[in-house]
């Protein structure tokens, strides 16, 4: 009996002193919080791998959570890492309004709240005293025209074109990157908008909507797609409804559609997110930032520009 | 009168001239919507929703549901791609493979509805989940391209002009209705879902009917999932997790199927599957707003559905068809067989027993 209670306590102590050292192991290594609206988009795939990779090269825990496009998931999702207690969370919102109440319930907490990607309303911000240490984002605009720009440049001073945009109009990137397009080819008086499809940033929705955009106008010469994955589908529709000779495809394009750029003559130029890059700069500021030493307030990152002639040489900077 | 010569309208009469109306609408708005060009484009569009259709319409007669059709797409869709490209397989064979896997998935929903008497919509909800992340893990949830040119004959091959998917769900379809309509266990599942306990009594193997319906559902989601993954030539791991399911069950309940079972037909539930395949390409062609679409979708669905329950409890009085009754001695043989179905069970067990 004796025996038996001197062996408990052993093991009591055993347990509580490793718990300790697990404790304290834990407490060197601080942890971030990462979390992002969706892993359908590959986009963010390759976000959620360079976040990953970036805190283990800094030495840091990396809990990543996936809000499934859901606004009120994700401020959920942003109270259980209040509740673990983590150091630093990196915050793409899963949409811009909404995002504002999350921050603030990070500030709340008094956890340090570094954006990407996608941001929170400036204005909301602003109305609920909320604020962010560093906001790392792709100027979006600036995209759509270099893409715009690029077209404009391929039809020459004279060239004519028809255009249908495969969108995602219930995001605000999205549509900036549309702007910024409309405006590049608003130089030229003959080039036209005359459509916008909704492809829900999917290869299959693309491929519907592209279909049924192109029998609409069968006049149409040249596609832009705002999204990566749209841009996949949307060429398959422009082979599959056997135009493929007479339309162009301008698009945001990942790694596969570089390669198209390379390879297929209906994709002529795009431009590059580097959403590994944005994940870096992000996990270096909270680094930094942990670490005592400033950080900048917004780091605007532009794209990258595709065409023909360098498509073979940056196909290693595509996600 | 006679009541058994009074002029009765087929029960897909009312949902077929909502189509008729909507295609003339469009032809009207725009020269390029009643093209044979658009209208073979809009068939191989919906063909994936037809085929989730076809499978719903089974489980709907049980008085099942079935919400994993779509994630059972995406499953098959990266599934495919994962026997060419990682293990090689010639694409035939793992088309083979990827509806047997459809099925078994089906299968495994069947079984747990009838063994455990969990209810359908928890059960196929729950595989949803499942299935849906089964390719997300397997994948990291990147899209995996297919390189062996043989399996876009599935999706992007062309028999007489018209898209394969399309023949295919067209033979499928005709198949499931003569089954439904002629053959023993299609009274069977219109009997289980009329009344199962009565079925039950008549000696009818319940377990068999549900965990068939299923695996059919299951099957008609591989489907989905090869054509949408030949016409990409991709597995992508999203691929019908938008809004197939919902639309596949809207299609049927528009067609005439009803949601409480025993009631309905395959040709209904193509019918309702047209109708929101035509709307939503109606819509492109048209360039309607994105913001505006779902209204669209939903306003006509409601109005469709609406029409066709009124008409059916004769709270709609149609003088046309009364004028036409009277005029012409057409009696039509084509009723619902939800009346029937029960006594049916009856005299089908009677043919059955030596």
């Amino acid at each position: 009996m004796n025996f038996r209670s001197r062996l408990l306590g052993q093991m009591l102590a055993g347990v509580a002193i490793a718990a300790i050292a697990a404790t304290a192991h834990a407490a060197d290594r601080k942890t971030i919080g990462v979390d992002l609206p969706n892993l359908t988009n590959p986009y963010y795939v390759a976000m959620k791998k360079s976040f990953e990779n970036s805190a283990a090269a800094h030495g840091f825990n990396v809990r990543v959570l996936i809000a499934d496009n859901d606004d009120a998931k994700q401020l959920s999702q942003i109270e259980s890492f209040v509740q673990q207690k983590v150091d630093a969370v990196a915050l793409n919102c899963t949409s811009s309004g909404p995002c504002v109440s999350t921050v603030g319930e990070l500030n709340q907490a008094k956890i340090p709240v570094f954006t990407v990607n996608l941001l929170p309303d400036p204005e909301g911000l602003k109305q609920q005293g909320a604020t962010v240490v560093e906001a790392v984002q792709t100027d979006q605009r600036e995209g759509g025209v270099y893409v715009g720009k690029q077209l404009v440049k391929d039809l020459g001073p004279d060239g004519a074109a028809v255009i249908g945009i495969i969108g995602e109009p219930t995001s605000v990137s999205a549509n900036a990157r549309d702007d910024g397009f409309k405006d590049a080819v608003a130089v030229n008086r003959k080039i036209k908008v005359v459509a916008l499809v909704n492809g829900k940033v999917e290869e299959t929705t693309s491929l519907r909507v592209t279909t049924e955009m192109l029998q609409g106008h069968p006049d149409m010469t040249v596609v832009f797609s705002d999204t990566e994955p749209a841009a996949l589908g949307a060429a398959a529709a422009i082979e599959q409804v056997g135009r493929a000779g007479k339309v162009s495809l301008y698009a945001y394009v990942d790694k596969e559609g570089v390669k198209q750029i390379v390879a297929n003559p209906m994709w002529k130029a795009g431009a590059i997110q580097e959403p590994v890059r944005l994940a870096e700069i992000e996990v270096d500021a909270i680094a930094k930032y942990l670490a005592g030493e400033k950080v900048a307030p917004l780091v605007n990152s532009p794209p990258l520009l595709v065409d023909k002639s360098n498509a073979a040489s940056v196909v290693d900077k595509a996600y | 009168m006679n009541t058994s010569r009074r002029f009765r309208l087929p029960p897909e009469t009312g949902i077929a001239c909502v189509l008729l109306v909507v295609l003339l609408g469009g032809a009207l708005a725009t020269p390029n919507f009643l093209t044979v060009s658009n209208v073979l484009v809009l068939l191989l569009n919906g063909a994936v929703i037809g085929f989730l259709c076809l499978g719903q319409t089974f489980v709907l007669l049980t008085a099942g549901i079935d919400l994993s059709g779509g994630s059972i797409v995406a499953m098959t869709c990266v599934l495919a791609a994962l026997l060419m490209q990682t293990l090689g397989l010639p694409w035939p064979i793992a088309a083979l493979l990827v509806l047997l896997a459809g099925g078994l998935t089906g299968l495994v929903n069947g079984l747990i509805i009838d063994r455990t008497g969990v209810p359908p919509f928890i059960v196929t909800f729950a595989m949803s989940g499942v299935a849906g992340s089964i390719p997300q893990i397997i994948t990291g949830a990147e899209s995996i391209r297919v390189r062996q040119l043989g399996y876009g004959l599935i999706g992007k091959s062309h028999l007489l002009g018209v898209p394969t998917p399309v023949i295919v769900l067209a033979v499928a379809a005709i198949a499931a209705a003569v089954f439904l309509r002629r053959g023993v266990t299609g009274t069977h599942i219109y009997a289980v879902g009329g009344n199962a306990e009565a079925s039950r009594l008549a000696g009818i193997s319940l377990s068999r009917v549900i965990l068939l319906v299923y695996a059919i559902a299951g099957i008609c989601a591989a489907c989905g999932g090869l054509i949408y993954g030949s016409r990409l030539m991709t597995g992508y791991p999203t691929a019908g997790r938008g809004d197939e399911t919902f639309f596949s069950i809207a299609s049927c309940v528009v067609g005439g199927v009803s949601l409480f079972g025993g009631t309905g037909t395959v040709l209904g539930s193509m019918i309702g599957a047209a109708l929101i395949a035509s709307i939503s390409n109606l819509m492109n062609v048209l360039n309607v707003s994105a913001y505006w679409q779902p209204l669209v979708i939903g306003v006509i669905i409601l109005g469709a559905v609406t029409f066709d329950t009124m008409r059916s409890a004769r709270r709609l009085s149609l003088p046309w068809a009364q004028m036409l009754m009277t005029r012409i001695p057409l009696v039509s043989r084509v009723r619902s067989r939800s009346g029937n179905a029960a006594k049916s069970v009856q005299t089908q067990q009677t043919r059955e027993t030596p």
